[in-house]
């Protein structure tokens, strides 16, 4: 038994010193409802969009996101163990238009449309699901937009930033959908 | 769809109408939401975010220690083969004994054949009704198709059948619509000679479907004494394919086949061949939220030649049916299973089977209730399987589990069990005879009872932050009716296999993954075993109960996976395996590391180094046996899709 108190020792010394850079930064973060439900949106998006040809199952289903790290933190909780076709669903940072090209969805958040202009521009008419905040999201070039109605987070569609994707959305997403620009052509 | 798959589908439904009928929670702060990605999107956009939250149990939650290995695991790995793939799992003993043998356990009882490990791929069973265990050389697979292998650690027999006495390992492989288009691979070294995966994809009226071959012919091992070459290669082909209905709609149907063949090289004897193929067709039907029906059947043939000890023809049959029904707090599964298997097994040289040919039965049915006690928080599933079966008439293997979830981050479950191996014709039929003399020197009893274990287990898991979990899991196995080799000496001193062998077993498993950093992730576990072993009065068993089993008392291992610039990626895999005590096997350590490049979006590269600590080391030492060690191994692979 005591070659098993051991062993735990070390291994709770090794989950602590683990643990210590993470709990920081979530602690900076206010965990809120609203992000969670983004975060759900957009994992359930998956499921309501087809992207137009399969890619390598091995490689990870990126989902990236250019936001705070409160809704990272919500978006890491979502994804944690899920996968998409067989692919397992990551969270990815976009640093450079490099990276961006390789996300299969684009989050753009609030405060960050600065920072993602040049990212959705590069992507414009890649196989990326882009989502982002604001009403003004689309008119910048995104494919839906989250927006807040009654305390609830609904979304706008746009027909055309979708199909210049090669994407193409469910009818049920357009449906639930707040408003589809560009309607049905 | 599978069982597991039904039975999570069920869990859903339950989870997600208690989760709506929920009251909500006093305190948001400890209560974050962790499951609304399971609600409709018509659903997320009803949700007041400025209230306080709904929430449901995780899909993975479960009453039993489960690990389950995905394909960008496998990927990662680089592992060439399904046994090797299983590594990847928690608290699990993998263990080489030739170049087409592997000995593969959790919880003890590691030898060849392990059989008390029961494994199913895409809902067939590939226990060997002849040896018990699993002949790994034939169960080669286009990795790439996995969608991914659930390793259950702890007795399964109330939902899975007999011969889950230590765990299940069920692989699921890909539904077609998910391998769409075209995809080759490609790799060669020292080791692996040779291996070449093509596959096509595409859509049909209803559904999708695809088709695939694989060759694979892989090198010789070394003495174990002198290093030397062993002579055992291995080589295996198959071609098979898969067809899906779509998904939508009330009726959703699979089709898969595969034929195989090829040869297993051993060091003392010529070549062994192996051929064989299945056909598997599942049918499910969905009457309502809260009524499903499924009805499954395959056939599997197959053809093994060892020189030396026998020849095997085997056809299996196989029908199962299953119903889930709803109500209330209650979701319960019922069903049962019909399966006929023939053996023409023609022993040579002094090893035979009697009789020659022999069919087996297996009648069973099965009943689970999981009852939602206080909803969301506490789950109680009571179930057991009753099978007749031909060698010891009638088993039971109940089961009753318990789930808590203490809150959105924390769950606690346990479980008692109790599940039994059956009897196969290694036990009951099998005599060996002394070529010289003509006297049997080892002989089965037809009276060859079951054995069993009867289970205790707990479990722990948390997710104190994200991207932070913890996975503890403790237990204790009472074995009875064990496997023995008792010595007589009338009417001719000779060995019995008889049942006068038990165990007790006890241990803890544990395992965290750990994202580290955006780029880096890292999963390590570690097992303990304490095994103890005891005899039936009157036992004489000439080989103390060793050849049930040789196994470390603890397991480690660590995968990383760390991505880098350029599209590049580096990963490894280490393992340190404690020491075998009798026949004894040093203690090891091995690391296996990948460095893979995406050149283009559809086309990869990758060399994987195999066992690079040692230039070769043992596994599993047979006492009676030629004896080989495995050596570092160097390979390069690509793959592309079109």
């Amino acid at each position: 038994m005591v070659f098993l108190r051991s062993a735990f020792g070390r291994y709770a010394l090794v989950a602590a010193i683990v643990a210590a850079p993470c709990t920081a930064r979530v602690h900076s973060a206010q965990p809120s409802l609203e992000n969670d439900v983004k975060a759900a949106f957009l994992y359930n998006f998956t499921n309501y969009v087809e992207w137009p040809s399969p890619s390598p199952h091995d490689e990870p289903f990126r989902l990236c996101v250019l936001a705070d790290a409160a809704f990272s933190a919500a978006l890491d909780r979502t994804i944690l163990d899920e996968s998409v076709d067989g692919r397992r669903l990551v969270r990815g940072v976009p640093r450079s238009i490099d990276d961006a090209r390789r996300c299969a969805i684009l989050y753009v958040g609030n405060g960050y449309a600065e920072q993602g202009a040049p990212l959705l521009g590069a992507v414009r008419d890649l196989p990326v699901l882009t989502v982002g905040d604001g009403s003004r999201f689309l008119k910048q070039g995104g494919a839906i937009g989250f927006l807040l109605e009654n305390n609830r987070v609904r979304f706008d569609i746009s027909i055309n930033a979708l199909q210049r994707s090669g994407l193409t959305a469910s009818s049920k997403l357009l449906r639930v959908a707040r408003s589809v620009e560009g309607g049905v052509q | 769809m599978t069982k597991q798959a039904v039975l999570s589908l069920t869990l859903w439904l339950v989870c997600l109408s208690s989760s709506l009928s929920a009251q909500p929670l006093q305190s948001a702060s400890a209560r974050v939401p962790q499951d609304l990605k399971k609600l409709s999107i018509e659903e997320l956009a009803q949700i007041d975010v400025t209230s306080v939250s709904r929430r449901s149990e995780r899909l993975s939650e479960t009453a039993a220690a489960v690990s389950v290995i995905n394909p960008d695991q496998i990927f990662r790995s680089g592992l060439t083969t399904l046994p090797e793939v299983l590594r990847l799992a928690d608290a699990i003993d993998v263990a080489r004994v030739n170049s087409s043998t592997w000995a593969t356990s959790v919880r003890g009882f590691t030898t060849n054949p392990a059989n008390k490990l029961l494994v199913l791929i895409d809902g067939r069973s590939v226990y060997s009704p002849l040896t018990s265990g699993t002949f790994w050389d034939t169960e080669d697979m286009v990795l790439n198709d996995v969608d991914r292998i659930e390793v259950i650690r702890g007795p399964g027999g109330a939902v899975w059948g007999p011969n889950a006495v230590n765990g299940v390992v069920n692989v699921i492989t890909k539904n077609a619509a998910s391998t769409l288009g075209d995809y080759v691979s490609v790799g060669s070294g020292s080791d692996e000679h040779i291996f070449a995966v093509g596959r096509h994809g595409g859509r049909m009226r209803g559904g999708a479907y695809r088709v695939y071959g694989k060759y694979r012919q892989h090198g010789e091992q070394v003495f174990t004494d002198t290093g030397a070459d062993a002579g055992d290669p291995v080589q295996l082909g198959q071609a098979g394919f898969r067809m899906d209905s779509s998904s939508d709609g009330p009726v959703t149907w699979v089709l898969e086949s595969n034929a195989h063949r090829g040869t297993d090289g051993f060091s003392d004897r010529p070549d062994g061949d192996v051929a064989g193929g299945h056909v598997l067709g599942r049918w499910n039907r969905t009457f309502s939220d809260s009524s499903a029906l499924q009805a499954q059947f395959y056939y599997d043939g197959n053809y093994r030649q060892v020189p030396s000890q026998f020849t095997e023809k085997r056809h299996t049959f196989d029908l199962d049916l299953q119903q889930r029904l709803k109500r209330g707090r209650h979701d319960v599964v019922f069903g049962g299973e019909m399966r006929f298997s023939r053996g023409n097994d023609i022993g040579v040289a002094g090893f035979d089977f009697d009789p020659e040919v022999r069919t087996n039965s297996l009648l069973s049915v099965m009943a689970q209730d999981e009852i939602a006690v206080r909803p969301n928080r506490v789950f109680l599933t009571v179930g057991s399987r009753f099978d007749r079966n031909d060698f010891t008439g009638f088993e039971v293997q109940p089961t009753i589990r318990a789930r808590w979830a203490i809150d959105a981050r924390q769950t606690a479950w346990g479980a008692v069990s109790r599940s039994v191996r059956l009897p196969t014709r290694l036990d009951t039929d099998l005599q060996l005879i002394d070529p010289a003399t003509k006297q049997v020197t080892l002989t089965g009893s037809e009276d060859f009872k079951a054995e069993e274990v009867v289970a205790y287990e707990a479990g722990y898991r948390i997710r104190p932050v994200p991207p932070l979990s913890l996975d503890v899991a403790t237990f204790v196995n009472r074995y009875d009716r064990l496997r023995s080799a008792e010595a007589t000496l009338a009417p001719q001193p000779m060995i019995v296999l008889e049942n006068l062998l038990n165990a007790r077993t006890s241990g803890i498993e544990v395992a965290g993954t750990a994202q580290l950093r955006p780029v880096w992730r890292l999963h390590a576990s570690y097992s303990y075993l304490h095994k103890q072993l005891s005899f039936d009065p009157g036992s004489h068993d000439v080989f103390r109960g060793t050849v049930e089993g040789n196994d470390p008392p603890f397991l480690l291992s660590v995968q990383s996976w760390l991505d880098l610039p350029r599209h590049t990626a580096l990963d490894a895999l280490f393992r340190r395996v404690d020491t075998r005590p009798d026949p004894v096997v040093p203690a090891y350590s091995e690391l296996d590391v990948r460095f893979g490049w995406v050149v283009r979006p559809r086309w990869d590269i990758s060399v994987v180094g195999q066992n690079l600590l040692h230039p070769h080391h043992s596994e599993l030492l047979p006492a009676n046996a030629p004896q080989y060690d495995f050596r570092r191994g160097v390979f390069a692979r690509s793959r592309w899709y079109f």
